[in-house]
């Protein structure tokens, strides 16, 4: 492959993965890396897409090798810090984040790197640091301005993430992802109604957007949830009356205000929701059951582990008649979760989960 | 005096053995022809057609074939497309070849071609080819009542819907159907745009449509090419979609008798301004196939193969959803699964229900996931009832 070739092949690649054809774009980098397996540019192209496509532990093999090859580059290191952030290995993304910004301190992207690494470990000093850093050196940069608003949510300076947001939308008022933390600010403000129609007009914008759709769902769960309280209030009273009562009204009693409870919880929610309009009715029915599916299957695979621990404890004990021993398998078990588990569970399952359901990971 | 059917036999063989040889084929159906059998010669020469689109004597014969078949408008599109070789004023003329490296690969970026297909090869689809009709087939072929109203041979239509079922197949059927010259633009070609000078390229392309009108120019995966302006970071992908702009509006009637068809599985995706008067001002949905079209398809997929008591109807029944992508699949992983079997045994067996139950436990809808992606835009992005037609279809199956 000549380096024209090389070149106009990279370019294609890159213009399909802006596009978002991963598949072809992989198909072209795949090309590149067959006949140079060490081109830097084309791992780094790679790992991007498995890192788009919800594969962030392929993603990181191919970043690391990049970052061997081209202990220079800063792109692959970046990468290692996005990949670790979506596995959930927040220190190492740091590190990698802070090693791409040593290799190119005044470089934007990197600065971005170093902001999201130390956002996801609440590193809030850092992060508003390198945030007003981001303002300072790339003040036309609306992405800067974001950082800054995230900022001051993490310091829960409600007033400057407002500010921040609407300097970020005014430089690009068709960023639904700003638009949508605009609203999470106003929410915080108490402007609620106000806040909704932002939630709204950032999925109007551009509904497919994962993160103004994800944000929109959640803010309509969060105004249902207020049900939840109602339900709490008289579940209180309830159990009040029912431990001063004597038996068998007691037990009466109980019964009643957990039917009572349960009722205005369901009847509280459905008219909520009934003061919803149309579409977003129809729009939060259909991403709460994508949401549950998700539910679903997380909690039929904790339950599952759960059991065979139980069991293999259980076994343990029947079989040796030691409590010591039942205790150490448990210890061990213990253990291989934290360190075996938690790890494979982050980087391998929930991954594949969240791209199963099309649904976009919190943090 | 009538052909020898001995020599017929022989000229069969002939052509079995060596399907390549086109003289022979069109010999055959020739012969075919003279002795009657007008649907066996049509064959014949549509599958000369296949190979070599611009043979003229394969044109005049399968005009010939159609007449005799009683097919008039498959004869009509047969003869235009004839005429339109003969004619001096009709050959193609390449763009101006340019040194350099990149202009050595000019040809490469758009074929010309003259589609053998007409409307009537497709099923179904009834909305998507009225559509087509009202838009330039009928003008096409009643320039009297064009002129009567008024109206200009020329705008757009982009074809939207989930992959698969058939915006492409369509596309072709329109040109062969109106006898029209056939420019697909594919992605590979708009990359190659991008890359060099993409202004430039899509000049060249839009003056060769309009010297070779009537034409069809298609983009395929157009929501590549014209996409959002701001969702580029590059300057490069907003002059492409600039220019495009610019080569649709034309000017003064520059682009008469260039129809320019646009297919897109995300039409949400194509610029705004596209998609406005002159422009691609028309939208047809093409959905999933129904019940009938599902059967016909399957029953494509399946002729010349040995099949035993698969009822298609039920099989149509069984898959909703389907594309005729999906059918495809679905056809060839029963097939797979019989042909395994009979490679297992040693002995040929048929295509049974058994194995269309095994198939589709392993093949599944591809048009579900284009649904949850539209619902998102048919509830937030409907303004201007742009996705009308989605909106009342996905509320007809319950997806809204």
């Amino acid at each position: 492959m000549t380096g024209a070739e090389r070149r106009s092949a990279l370019g294609r690649a890159g213009v399909l993965t802006d596009l978002g054809r991963l598949g072809d774009a992989m198909d072209m980098y795949g090309a590149v890396l067959r006949r140079a397996p060490d081109d830097v540019q084309a791992l780094c192209g790679m790992s991007r897409c498995l890192g788009k496509l919800g594969q962030p532990a392929e993603g990181l093999r191919l970043a690391e090798r990049a970052a061997a090859l081209a202990p220079a580059d800063d792109w692959p290191q970046r990468l290692r810090s996005a990949h670790l952030l979506l596995l959930g290995r927040h220190r190492p993304a740091l590190d990698a984040a802070r090693a791409a910004r040593a290799l190119d301190p005044a470089g934007f992207a990197t600065m971005l790197s170093l902001f999201e690494a130390q956002v996801a470990m609440r590193g809030r000093q850092a992060a508003t640091e390198t945030a007003r850093q981001m303002v300072e050196t790339h003040p036309g940069k609306p992405e800067a301005h974001n950082a800054a608003g995230r900022a001051a949510m993490l310091r829960r300076h409600w007033a400057d993430a407002e500010a921040a947001f609407r300097d970020a939308l005014r430089l690009a008022p068709h960023e639904p992802v700003y638009q949508s933390n605009l609203a999470l600010a106003l929410e915080r403000r108490g402007r609620r109604r106000e806040a909704m129609q932002h939630f709204r007009s950032a999925v109007q914008t551009d509904p497919g957007n994962a993160t103004a759709r994800r944000q929109l769902f959640h803010a309509i769960d969060r105004r249902l949830a207020a049900a939840g309280l109602a339900s709490g209030v008289i579940g209180g009273v309830g159990a009040n009356l029912a431990m001063r009562a004597k038996e068998p009204l007691a037990w009466a009693l109980a019964v009643a205000f957990a039917i009572l409870g349960g009722g205005a919880v369901v009847a509280l929610r459905w008219w909520r929701l009934r003061r919803l309009d149309e579409t977003l009715r129809t729009f939060y029915r259909h991403e709460r059951r994508r949401w549950r599916a998700l539910q679903r299957e997380v909690l039929a695979c904790l339950a599952v582990i759960g059991v065979a621990c139980m069991a293999a404890i259980a076994a343990v004990s029947v079989l040796t008649r030691s409590m010591v021993a039942a205790a150490a398998v448990a210890a061990l078990l213990l253990l291989a979760l934290r360190y075996a588990g938690v790890p494979l569970w982050r980087q391998h399952v929930l991954p594949r989960l969240h791209a199963r359901h099309g649904v976009l990971r919190a943090r | 005096m009538p052909p020898d059917p001995e020599l017929i036999r022989a000229l069969r063989a002939a052509v079995d053995r060596d399907p390549d040889s086109l003289p022979l084929r069109l010999h055959l159906a020739g012969m075919l022809l003279d002795l009657g059998a007008a649907v066996e010669a049509l064959e014949q020469f549509t599958r000369v057609l296949a190979h070599d689109p611009a043979n003229a004597a394969a044109l005049r014969g399968a005009q010939r074939a159609a007449e005799t078949a009683g097919d008039e408008t498959r004869a009509e599109g047969y003869r235009r497309l004839a005429d339109a070789l003969g004619g001096a004023a009709r050959e193609p003329e390449e763009p101006v070849p340019a040194s350099g490296p990149e202009d050595a690969r000019k040809p490469d970026w758009w074929d010309a071609e003259f589609p053998t297909l007409t409307l009537t090869d497709v099923g179904g689809m009834e909305d998507v080819k009225r559509r087509l009709n009202i838009a330039f087939i009928g003008p096409l072929r009643n320039p009297g009542v064009l002129r009567a109203y008024g109206k200009s041979l020329r705008g757009g239509l982009l074809l939207y819907g989930p992959p698969g079922c058939g915006k492409t197949y369509i596309a072709r059927a329109t040109a062969g159907e109106i006898g029209a010259r056939f420019i697909s633009i594919g992605l590979n070609d708009v990359l190659s745009m991008w890359l060099g000078e993409s202004e430039r390229h899509l000049h060249e392309l839009f003056e060769t449509a309009r010297r070779s009108a009537p034409c069809v120019l298609f983009f395929d995966e157009l929501d590549a090419i014209g996409q959002r302006r701001s969702q580029f970071r590059g300057s490069a992908g907003r002059s492409v979609v600039n220019q495009l702009l610019a080569e649709m509006d034309g000017v003064d009637r520059a682009n008469e008798g260039v129809f320019v068809l646009g297919a897109t599985n995300h039409p949400w995706d194509v610029d705004a301004a596209l998609l406005r008067p002159g422009r691609f001002d028309r939208m047809a949905l093409v959905l999933p196939p129904d019940r009938p079209a599902r059967a016909a398809i399957l029953g494509h997929h399946l002729r010349g193969r040995p099949v035993d008591g698969v009822d298609l109807g039920r099989l149509a029944g069984r898959t909703d959803d389907f594309s005729g992508a999906d059918l495809a699949h679905l056809c060839e992983t029963a097939v797979e699964y019989a042909l395994e079997e009979s490679l297992a045994g040693g002995e040929i067996r048929s295509v049974t229900s058994r194995d269309f139950e095994r198939a589709l436990g392993e093949v599944r809808p591809s048009t579900r996931a284009w649904f949850e992606t539209a619902r998102n835009f048919v509830l937030f992005a409907n303004g201007g009832g742009l996705y009308d037609d989605l909106q009342t279809y996905m509320r007809a199956r319950k997806l809204l």
